[in-house]
């Protein structure tokens, strides 16, 4: 009985609600008498040089083993990120000069026999600096922005001033969204060893491939003698898709001391050590015929950048053209360099920025229009992808739209804005459409069989905490043909089949596809030797003819002719195959890949104090097929939860004045605590794609891309004040 | 590391007689703002004497209808207290609004008494800030200062003071107990808590050697008919962007009695002694309420930032008042 599409428990779970699981920070289990710990001390300035740095105090406290500074670093070779590791990772190299390019840019870096000692002499460093004005985000910058046309090309379909011109209604708004950081659970941690001739890098990672690929670049070194290696993941949400300077600098350590150390960001650090997401400013032109066809579609952008980074991280309007067909769109980003650590993907950094303001301005347009919101949508459901020209590969935008709608209740709403009420508060409803594109990277598996029965599946992929252990063990198990509890998943490590990263969404896409390459070929290997094999019940039958059930092997039509895996094992060799999957190229593409979704949000309104609290949020997503309905569902809900922060509650704070981050800490930064988090329903709209392998989309970033305009356009429906500039705090709503 | 002695005393004598003797002596009750505070090295202390072993954990019901908390009751068991839940539900309501449950089970009245701002500036070790470095100067003013008070603050500092539970008490006239080697003294509340002037680092009336042994509540009848609304950026375990204390007794449509605090706005616990005088005879009216709140917040300074906590305390006393009236103290 296939197990794939079925909601089985965590395979991971008994380890981790038990504490056996062991994070990178819990590492080493048993050796840890050569541990040492290192503390980063980072810049209290934003721009600037270092004049001087004062460590006697410091490298005279108790159990300091090293400092390190740019005078004595190693020194390293310069990773093009773009080129080398993929968009959007830090390319400064730390500690190798007296330049400092953003507040919390490590300075110094201390190692000590104990966290404790190495914290106190961090603390007893004295850096001066030759401060310099910096620009501390895009709003002090914008006059010098910038385009990138090989990174965030504009585009262009059919004539946007003509559509616009062309239109009955024109909206013309702009937005504004605030910088964020990723705070997953565990903070970034890493542990080096450093032989003679091999580095040992157990590290939190979405990728442990361009780690390794990373250290191997800046320190000289080939990739094969770089081992990385990230089992459990307290989360990442993309800061840890990101090539950073902690495990550099844990690196260094490590070669300068040759001891193992570890470095373990504080919370504060967190806020300049996996990057964030930027600021942005959106204006959005939506033209439309009066029963609301649109007619144009314009967008233009302005994004940061670091102030050392010339190739901008990432377009947020590059999937504008997709939701709606429309003959005329256009999509433009600018550029400005901020003193800020270099921005990097945050679940999600296209869809889930860039159509907050489409999705907003759609709402704009309904009410406009006098049109529902739903209905607008509906009239404007592209038949083909607008931005390729190419059918989609599957579509259930229209279902996700109809199910979502039914389970919330939406034909009962009041279109009229604080027409709602439920006593002295107002209440909103609101949805938005989000869409993903569906991708998946080049990844190779391992499937194993022994003499009892028992196989194991291995990819050098990661999991986040989002279920990757478990769909990896139900697509193999599925594929070889033995029950579940018969197959375990091994994951995080370089020296396993190279994985791709866990980020895109892509991650349940590839991992399945070389999970089920793997075990079918296992399957067929072992069918082949069955057949030869004298000794075997099915020894002659054709290969075609054998069948495989719960790990029993028999002829079609024959069930009593068989054998179990075990068995065939017991009188031959362990057994193993590979299966590699490679993705579909991007050009030649014949059918466009999304995922599409549907939110729909009630948020109730204290019209006098200005609070909003969500109440009640329904999601439909069409990612294909679900591997495992329970960990799916856990995912949306942890998106929706993280779209919540984004529309109500989560700012990063910087100081004009410095370009300092005020309110680096979680007194400051404010996530969603579970009194704001209300009942959250995942639908799956399942389809089968045949232009993707096992129908598997993926739902990282769907499960949040459309939250956060759903909650803004709830808000405005219960209030009839249109916020455009998130968070939405009480302050902005008296 | 930054070592320090740590003692835990067995008895008041001890504890008392160890912070007169020594320097840098800091008492240990719940932890959940000194350690905070010893972690970001805001606070050095050169020893820390645990004081939670001392029996300062009553509550007591006293002659003529007040009651005396110990400092060293727990938040959680203080607003679970059922003398507190009916003759102070503001207090008790108070003590809700604050932090987490995991906090509240720690931290304990006199502690709460003593925590320390949140401003961000406070905590940035890199900026300038006359609380933790006197005379270094107040990065706050000109900076991100949406949390800023709007209300007794300085040149010197515009740190808004955390505190929930301290607000119900000033609203209560509660009375802080000290005590040192030197004997013990009766502080009233509204002098416990003190304005920043030009001396922001000290923030409060206790002297070096001194132990807060207990909170005295007088009887307030009133009080029987008083809430607590707090206003904050997420619906739970954030700081107050505004908070309102307030009793009120209506006879006939009119305001014979009324009591009002502020969270959020004031650089210390608020008593809203303006807004008091202007309900007193006043009829029991949403204008009479606004107007009330005019009166108290005429004094209020702020900047581009926190401008919006003038409207927001405005209309959170407005609708405090209105609760009470229509639905009386039920949580």
């Amino acid at each position: 009985m296939s197990v794939v599409g079925r909601p089985i428990a965590r395979v991971e779970g008994r380890l981790k609600v038990t504490g056996a699981a062991r994070y990178t920070a819990d590492l080493p289990q048993d050796d840890g008498k050569d541990l040492v710990h290192a503390v980063a001390v980072c810049a209290a300035v934003a721009k600037g040089r270092i004049t001087s740095i004062d460590a006697r105090q410091a490298r005279a406290a108790g159990g300091v083993l090293e400092l390190i500074t740019h005078h004595n670093a190693p020194r390293l070779r310069p990773v093009p990120a773009q080129e080398v590791l993929g968009p959007a990772h830090e390319t400064l190299l730390v500690l190798q000069d007296d330049r400092v390019h953003y507040s919390g840019q490590p300075v110094a870096v201390v190692v000590a026999d104990t966290l404790e000692n190495a914290t106190h002499a961090a603390s007893l460093v004295r850096v001066e600096y030759a401060e310099e004005r910096p620009v501390a985000t895009l709003f002090e910058g914008i006059d010098d922005a910038f385009d990138s046309p090989r990174y965030a090309p504009p585009t262009t379909i059919g004539d946007v001033d003509r559509g616009l011109a062309d239109a009955a209604v024109v909206i013309d708004r702009t937005y504004t969204t605030p910088a964020q950081h990723h705070h997953p659970m565990e903070t970034m941690a890493t542990t080096v060893r450093w032989t003679a001739d091999e580095v040992t890098v157990h590290v939190s990672t979405q990728t442990i491939s361009m780690v390794r690929d990373g250290l191997a670049t800046t320190f000289g070194l080939r990739p094969e003698q770089v081992r990385v290696v990230s089992e459990f993941l307290g989360g990442g949400f993309g800061g840890k898709a990101a090539w950073c300077w902690p495990s550099v600098v844990t690196a260094m350590a490590a070669r300068l001391t040759g001891r193992q150390v570890r470095l373990v960001t504080t919370r504060r650090q967190m806020f300049a050590a996996t990057g964030q997401r930027p600021h942005s400013v959106q204006r959005v032109r939506l033209g439309a015929r009066r029963d609301g066809v649109l007619t144009a579609i314009a967008q233009d952008c302005v994004g940061e950048t670091s102030a050392f980074y010339d190739t901008p991280p990432f377009y947020i309007g590059a999937a504008t053209p997709v939701p709606y067909g429309c003959p005329n769109i256009r999509t433009t980003q600018r550029f400005v360099k901020v003193n800020c650590q270099t921005p990097v993907p945050m679940r999600s950094p296209v869809e889930g920025v860039g159509l907050v303001s489409v999705e907003s301005a759609m709402d704009e347009l309904a009410a406009e229009l006098g049109v529902d919101p739903l209905e607008l949508r509906r009239r404007n459901y592209a038949e083909r992808d607008p931005n390729s020209g190419l059918p989609w590969s599957s579509n259930g935008l229209l279902e996700c739209y109809e199910r979502g709608a039914r389970r919330f209740g939406w034909p009962e709403r009041n279109p009229e804005p604080r027409s709602m009420r439920d006593g002295r508060y107002l209440v909103g409803w609101g949805m938005a459409t989000a869409i993903r594109h569906a991708g998946s990277d080049p990844t190779s598996a391992l499937v194993r069989l022994g003499a009892d029965g028992r196989a194991v599946v291995q990819i050098g992929s990661q999991d986040l905490g989002t279920g990757t252990f478990t769909i990896m063990t139900q697509v193999a198990a599925d594929a070889l043909g033995v029950p579940v509890e018969m197959m375990r998943a091994e994951l995080g490590d370089t020296d396993l089949p190279t994985g791709g990263g866990s980020f895109g969404s892509h991650t349940a896409a590839s991992v399945a596809a070389a999970a089920r390459l793997a075990g079918e070929a296992l399957r067929a290997k072992v069918i082949r030797i069955a057949v030869a094999d004298e000794g075997s019940p099915l020894s002659g039958a054709s290969p075609d003819d054998v069948l495989v059930d719960d790990g029993y092997l028999f002829v079609r039509g024959d069930r009593s002719r068989g054998e179990r895996y075990a068995q065939i094992l017991r009188r031959n060799r362990l057994q193993s195959a590979t299966g590699d999957h490679t993705p579909p190229p991007r050009e030649g593409a014949t059918v466009a890949r999304w995922a599409f979704g549907a939110d729909f949000t009630e948020v109730k309104v204290d019209p006098e104090l200005g609070t909003v609290r969500v109440t009640r949020h329904v999601k439909a997503i069409e990612a294909g097929r679900i591997i495992n309905p329970r960990t799916a569902r856990s995912q949306v809900i942890g998106g929706v939860v993280m779209g919540i922060g984004q529309a109500l509650t989560e700012a990063t704070e910087v100081d004009r004045r410095d370009a300092r981050i005020t309110n680096a800490g979680f007194w400051g930064y404010h996530v969603p605590v579970n009194a704001d988090v209300p009942d959250i329903e995942a639908i799956f709209v399942e389809r089968d794609d045949p232009h993707i392998p096992g129908s598997v989309k993926g739902l990282g970033e769907i499960a949040t891309i459309g939250t956060a305009p759903a909650i803004l356009n709830a808000v405005f429906h219960a209030t009839g004040k249109r916020v455009r500039d998130l968070p939405i705090t009480p302050d902005k709503l008296l | 590391m930054r070592s320090f002695s740590y003692l835990s005393a067995p008895d008041v004598e001890t504890a008392l007689r160890v912070i007169a003797d020594g320097e840098g002596v800091k008492f240990l009750g719940g932890g959940t703002n000194l350690v905070d505070l010893m972690r970001e090295g805001i606070e050095r202390p050169a020893t820390v004497v645990d004081i939670t072993r001392l029996p300062l954990t009553g509550i007591e019901e006293l002659p003529g209808g007040g009651v005396r908390v110990g400092a060293l009751v727990r938040n959680s068991r203080l607003a679970a207290d059922l003398l507190i839940r009916t003759r102070y539900p503001v207090l008790a309501q108070a003590v809700l609004h604050g932090a987490s449950a995991q906090l509240r089970n720690m931290a304990t009245v006199g502690g709460n008494l003593l925590q320390r701002t949140r401003c961000l500036y406070f905590y940035d070790g890199a900026a300038a800030c006359n609380k933790r470095a006197p005379g270094s100067g107040c990065d706050a003013i000109g900076g991100f200062s949406r949390g800023g008070a709007i209300l007794g603050a300085s040149e010197h500092c515009v740190a808004a003071h955390p505190s929930d539970m301290a607000v119900a008490l000033a609203m209560l006239d509660a009375v802080v107990e000290v005590e040192s080697v030197r004997g013990v003294r009766r502080i009233p509340i509204a002098d416990f808590h003190r304005l920043p002037g030009d001396t922001p680092h000290i923030e409060t009336a206790l002297a070096a050697d001194e132990l807060i042994t207990a909170v005295e509540l007088p009887p307030v009848p009133v009080a029987a008919n008083s809430r607590y609304r707090k206003v904050r950026d997420r619906a739970s375990y954030a700081f107050a962007l505004v908070s309102v204390a307030a009793a009120l007794n209506v006879e006939d449509g009119v305001v014979t009695e009324a009591r009002l605090a502020l969270g959020g706005v004031g650089t210390k616990p608020w008593r809203a002694t303006e807004a008091e005088r202007a309900l007193l005879g006043a009829p029991a009216t949403e204008d009479a309420f606004r107007r009330a709140a005019e009166a108290e917040l005429a004094a209020a300074v702020a900047g581009p930032q926190n401008a919006f906590k003038i409207e927001l305390a405005r209309r959170t006393i407005v609708a405090t008042l209105r609760r009470l009236l229509t639905e009386g103290s039920a949580a």
